[in-house]
């Protein structure tokens, strides 16, 4: 086999270029995933210059005290109902979308970059470098995670307030509030990183004995060459695929944070927060339904659809789905 | 093999001393003091408790603690809870997370492996849609409402008596807790099972069975569950592992004396003793599970060559 | 199948795991089940500090006295009768000779010297309930310092078996409240013995917590501990000994421990616990909402406020140690009267809770009336605030207000001010939730310029509250020095005459209420749910309960 056939049968492993539109298009999870996630995301950012006018009826602080827990009404920042504050729900979902899915996007960013380069490097290469790091994985899944975000909010926290200060950031956000954010973008990001690495890890091990690569190796293409044309490309797949699986399990693990009470700050809102309002207002004798319904499908809808768009990846890009119709 | 088992237990004391030191560090660079309560103490009073629950001088706690915890099994003196050891508190929850940890792992797996494969079975149909949502609902919203939500089910007309509220007595108590708990497992487990189900059923001897006129609730059932389920099995380790110390929201929302509790409340009480007590007993949990799972791979795919042992 | 043999060893796990013992009452014992506050921390003398763990020591401990008479004024329960002499200085006891421990020892006045000596032997935070004591302090540093004078020349002496005499260093017009707190409850040295260590390094002898664990723990109270499951339940029977058990009502009562609201009020109408002694906030406006007559709420002995950082610049931890706008008294006055206050405890707390204006929740202390203090008005608070310098709110820094985020009630009560002053006053302020034990340090750390706070007092008297302002003192979170202030209440603590020290103490609180070192919000509520089937649990501003008197009705 010559060096140009072995690459040739590869690459049509890796994108069996005539038929990726067309699965594109009829992947229905895919397209109902990815559009949901669209429509939502264009709708909360489109109204942030709404809700975040402190001048406008949608502001997200904006408290009336005789809308104090009033139900959904026909008004339209009444639409959802009121919080305890006398604050419209609809605003403060709407805004609490765009920081929800703002943390989501940001943490996954930062694992998906600290968890491939760790996963690719200590499974690429293997031997003690791999046993170091994946014990360094070990190590920091077993430390506790709240204890490092607590410290994490004490050390950099009030640091970066300082610089936000000193850039004269705060239009709409406080610069402490600025600071919060990019904390919780950190601290959640650096754990949804180890899952990454492992798994990115076990694929490289997985693709590092496949017969191709080996032939590859026989073949004499230096080390470098072989991890980019053949490697790297066969990973593309599974790191999209998780990227966007982590996205919906950070949204979530904010929702944690916040629920401990080293969440976000207030009075900004997120889903999370807003669901867990939700719930300290429930009681068995009355139900203010609107607080937790609406910031609970808000969240559902989207985590869904996230979710399904990265099982509409996975299938799109797995380069062996092709099931026998049973 | 026996190599490397060898080689993976002598790093497991190492990995085990590193997360000691560093959580120690950790704990003391922490601000915030476990003693204090919502009005100032006296800061002579605050010195005389510090040193009776040896807390007033950092290096030496930290020379001595492992000694102690090596040759007395002792993990020393909770300092939140005055009456307690650390060793009665991990003796008195322990059991109770490895009984619901695994309750909700039965349930994840039993019920996750059964929709995955529905789902990869009915690849695109309306059957693979609803029982992936279905078990998704699980992880897209936060384990709090899931939690509450059951909590009300259980307490309401439609169970009436059948469950202790708030408490743990009955074997059926646990029902609805390990059903909370297992939901994000069984989401993942769903997703794994479907797309290596889809993996075996795309591949050559599927096909071979179906000309040769297996029936096809055979080959699914019989045939093709057996090679699907490997991924499934990796991932039990790291599963049971986290809902051990995940049930943090459970056992607060059920009231459940568990392990999960101490793992967040002992950080937010700065219970200095109990937060290295659990680390230690969880990252213990966790490094055995993942050496588990690593020789499961080497098993189950001998191709692979698990890191260091070439 | 090979699963089945996993099963089974998952099912029998399940059944070993759970308990009998909880469903094991016989039916004839009359049992008493109550959710209390939290966790129970401790239920050692020494260290004991939180509301829950006082509540269950009322029921196995008994002091001198008990908080138990009309309107829980102290009564003799450990003591017959008291000797006052005519300085009003010194104390003498005369004890009840058939009081007994719940082994059958008889209770004596060694066991009360023992154990008010282990508080200064081994000091925590309510030792300094002891300092009036004469020698008191002076004892218990030179213990701490190692070099301990002789405990007979502290006031505290047992005369003989039944007969203790106190000397205080000046009268203490509370001292029988004091005596019949908890602090002042006598121990068994012999049932203790065991669990005595000396700390090799310092020589400073302490015992194990674990005393107070059965089987080992002896108590004197109506009741005694038989079991303490960690996390579960705390179960309690009637102690045979005690020398009123005639009086006593139940059998058993069972200290049910369960920290979430919502499950707490499933546990109360599935009929599993006949009290809750607190509701939380959570929860309690619906259940009043809903009109449930189980629900009973109160004045409490306690007060919601913020405290306001006076000294002339921050700590270099806040705003950079940047000048501090509320070392003026006119902006402090200025944030205090532009508080619509009962919007936050009309719309937020929804308790039914009194607005304060004073530091001292009003009609909680027989005797005593606050002065008023100053009312919401917005044009006189945008005046001071324009001639302290900040016309219209102009130039007004940032300043930071801290909530504890464990308290959901505060998150709310610190976003609705940010919103008043910005409307009212047009300054901004920066919400910071911290978490608890961060905030803890801030404030007592004196880190802070806003805090929501609280306070509640620990025994009936004025002092409880004043004595927290003294320039000196530890707990003056606020930094606010008034020598005024000062020497009102150091006149009124040597005051023997209840009447002149009231007025000397209303005029030191006055200046707290106007020079607003705290910016008082509303006075706290007591909430509890309580079945209709028990009798003897009242509500009470100090949420005391006689233990004695408590019964439950047969469920039919």
């Amino acid at each position: 086999m010559t060096q140009a056939a072995a690459i040739a049968i590869t690459d049509d492993i890796i994108a069996p270029s005539d038929t990726f539109w067309h699965r594109l298009f009829s992947s229905g999870r895919l397209l109902i995933g990815g559009g949901v996630v669209l429509v939502v995301l264009v709708v909360c950012l489109f109204t942030l210059p709404l809700t975040l006018n402190t001048q406008s009826t949608f502001y997200y602080d904006q408290q009336i005290g005789e809308h104090v827990r009033q139900p959904p009404s026909a008004t339209v920042t009444g639409w959802f109902g009121y919080d305890t504050l006398g604050r419209s729900l609809l605003a403060r979902c709407l805004l609490g979308g765009t920081i929800s899915l703002m943390i989501g996007l940001a943490s996954a960013t930062i694992a998906v970059v600290v968890g491939t380069t760790v996963g690719l490097i200590s499974g690429y290469i293997g031997g003690w470098v791999d046993s170091l790091m994946m014990r360094i994985v070990d190590i920091l899944y077993g430390l506790p995670y709240i204890l490092l975000v607590i410290l994490l909010k004490i050390a950099i926290e009030p640091q970066l307030g300082a610089l936000f200060d000193a850039m004269k950031t705060d239009r709409w956000f406080s610069s402490a509030q600025a600071a919060n954010l990019v904390v919780m973008f950190l601290s959640i990001g650096l754990v949804s990183w180890l899952t990454l690495a492992r798994v990115v890890r076990g694929q490289v091990l997985t693709l590092r004995e496949q017969p191709f690569i080996e032939a590859a190796r026989a073949l004499g293409l230096p080390r470098y060459r072989i991890f980019m044309r053949h490697v790297l490309p066969n990973l593309i797949g599974p790191i999209t695929v998780y990227a966007t699986l982590t996205v919906p399990s950070a949204i979530l693990q904010e929702s944690f944070l916040s629920f401990l009470g080293v969440g976000i700050r207030l009075p900004m809102p997120t889903w999370g927060s807003l669901a867990s309002e939700g719930i300290a207002a429930l009681s068995p004798v009355k139900f203010y339904w609107w607080m937790l319904t609406f910031p609970c499908l808000l969240l559902m809808l989207t985590l869904l659809s996230l979710n399904f768009l990265g099982d509409g990846l996975r299938d799109l890009l797995d380069p062996k789905r092709d099931a026998a119709k049973i | 093999m026996m190599r490397l088992i060898g080689w993976r237990l002598v790093q497991l004391p190492i990995v085990l001393a590193v997360i000691y030191v560093v959580t120690f560090l950790l704990v003391w660079v922490a601000p915030g003091d476990p003693f204090s309560g919502d009005r100032a103490i006296d800061p002579s009073v605050l010195q005389r408790l510090k040193e009776r629950y040896n807390a007033d001088s950092p290096a030496q706690f930290l020379a001595t603690y492992p000694w102690r915890l090596i040759v007395h099994q002792d993990f020393g003196d909770s300092l939140q809870y005055k009456e307690w050891s650390v060793n009665d508190i991990i003796r008195s929850s322990l059991p109770v997370s490895v009984i619901l940890g695994l309750f909700a792992m039965l349930i994840a797996t039993i019920l996750g492996v059964g929709i995955g494969t529905l789902a990869a079975v009915a690849k695109g149909g309306w059957v693979d849609w609803a029982s992936v949502a279905i078990s998704l609902i699980g992880i897209s919203l936060p384990s709090f409402v899931v939690a509450a939500i059951l909590l009300l089910l259980s307490a309401s007309d439609l169970f009436r008596g059948i469950f202790a509220i708030g408490r743990f007595e009955k074997p059926i108590d646990l029902i609805l807790p390990g059903v909370a708990l297992s939901l994000a497992p069984m989401a993942y487990i769903v997703r794994l099972t479907r797309v290596s189900m889809l993996d075996v059923l795309s591949s050559d001897f599927v096909r071979t069975a179906l000309a040769k006129g297996v029936s096809r609730h055979r080959i699914v059932w019989k045939h093709c569950l057996r090679n699907a389920i490997l991924p499934v099995l990796s991932y039990l380790g790291p599963a049971a592992a986290m809902t051990l110390t995940g049930s943090f929201v459970v056992e607060k929302v059920f009231n459940i004396p568990g392990l999960g509790q101490h793992f967040v409340n002992s950080v937010l009480n700065r219970d200095q003793t109990l937060i290295i007590g659990v680390v230690i007993v969880y990252s213990a949990f966790v490094l055995l599970f993942n050496l588990a799972v690593d020789l499961l791979y080497g098993i189950v795919d001998p191709r692979i060559q698990v890191g260091g042992a070439k | 199948m090979r699963l089945m043999p996993f099963l089974i060893l998952c099912l029998s796990l399940l059944v070993a795991s759970c308990d009998e013992r909880a469903a094991l009452d016989p039916k004839n014992q009359k049992t008493f089940r109550f959710i209390n506050r939290g966790d129970i921390f401790t239920l050692d003398l020494n260290q004991m500090s939180y509301m829950q763990d006082f509540r269950l020591t009322y029921a196995i401990r008994e002091g001198l006295y008990s908080p138990v008479g009309k309107d829980f004024a102290p009564i003799p329960a450990g003591a017959i009768s008291v000797d006052l002499s005519e300085d009003k200085r010194t104390y003498t006891f005369h004890l009840r000779k058939d009081a007994r421990w719940s082994n059958g020892d008889p209770v004596t006045a060694h066991d009360y010297v023992f154990s008010w000596r282990r508080l200064l032997e081994d000091p925590g935070e309510y030792t300094y309930l002891f300092y009036p004591i004469h020698n008191a302090e002076v004892y218990e540093k030179s213990v701490t310092a190692g070099k301990p004078i002789d405990p007979e020349t502290v006031g505290i002496q047992a005369l003989d078996d039944y007969t203790l005499r106190v000397v205080l260093d000046r009268p203490v017009t509370y001292f029988l409240d004091l005596v019949a707190f908890p602090t002042f409850y006598p121990r068994h040295a012999g049932s203790m013995k065991p669990f005595l260590a000396t700390d090799p390094k310092t020589g400073h002898t302490t015992y194990d917590n674990r005393y107070t664990r059965p089987p080992a723990v002896v108590t004197n109270g109506p009741f005694k501990l038989v079991d303490w499951r960690f996390k579960r339940s705390l179960r309690l029977e009637k102690n045979e000994f005690y020398w009123d058990r005639d009086a006593v009502k139940v059998d058993v009562i069972e200290n049910i421990i369960n920290d979430n609201s919502l499950s707490q009020i499933l546990q109360f109408d599935a009929g599993a616990v006949d009290w809750i002694a607190d509701v939380l906030a959570d929860i309690s406006p619906d259940l009043k909402a809903a009109g449930r007559t189980e629900l009973k709420s109160g004045t409490a002995f306690g007060t919601f406020f913020l405290t306001l950082y006076c000294k002339p610049s921050f700590p270099t931890s806040v705003m950079n140690g940047a000048a501090n706008p509320l070392a003026d008294v006119r902006v402090r006055q200025a944030l205090a009267m532009a508080i619509d206050k009962s919007f936050i405890t009309e719309k937020i707390t929804r308790m039914g809770e009194e607005v304060a204006t004073t530091y001292i929740p009003p009609g909680t202390l027989r005797g005593y009336t606050s002065l008023p203090g100053l009312a919401m008005d917005i044009p006189q608070a945008k005046k001071l605030l324009a001639e302290a310098g900040y016309p219209e709110g102009r130039g007004f820094p940032k300043i930071p207000i801290l909530y504890n985020t464990e308290n959901t009630t505060r998150a709310k009560v610190a976003q609705s001010l940010k919103q008043q002053w910005k409307q009212n006053l047009g300054i901004d302020v920066e919400i910071e939730g911290l978490e608890g034990k961060i905030f803890r340090q801030r404030v007592s750390g004196k880190e802070y310029a806003i805090a929501t706070v609280a306070w509640y007092g620990d025994y009936p008297d004025v002092a409880t509250f004043t004595d927290k302002y003294l320039s000196n003192s530890l707990q003056n979170d606020s930094d606010w020095i008034n020598p005024k202030y000062d020497s009102h209440v150091h006149a009124a603590s040597n005051e023997a005459d209840p009447q002149k020290r009231f007025a000397l103490l209303q005029q030191a609180e006055h200046l707290i209420n106007t020079e607003i070192p705290i910016l008082p919000i509303y006075h706290y509520v007591n909430v509890m749910m309580v079945s209709d089937r028990v009798s003897g649990v009242i509500q009470n501003p100090r949420n005391l309960i006689d233990w004695k008197k408590v019964d439950v009705e047969e469920k039919r």
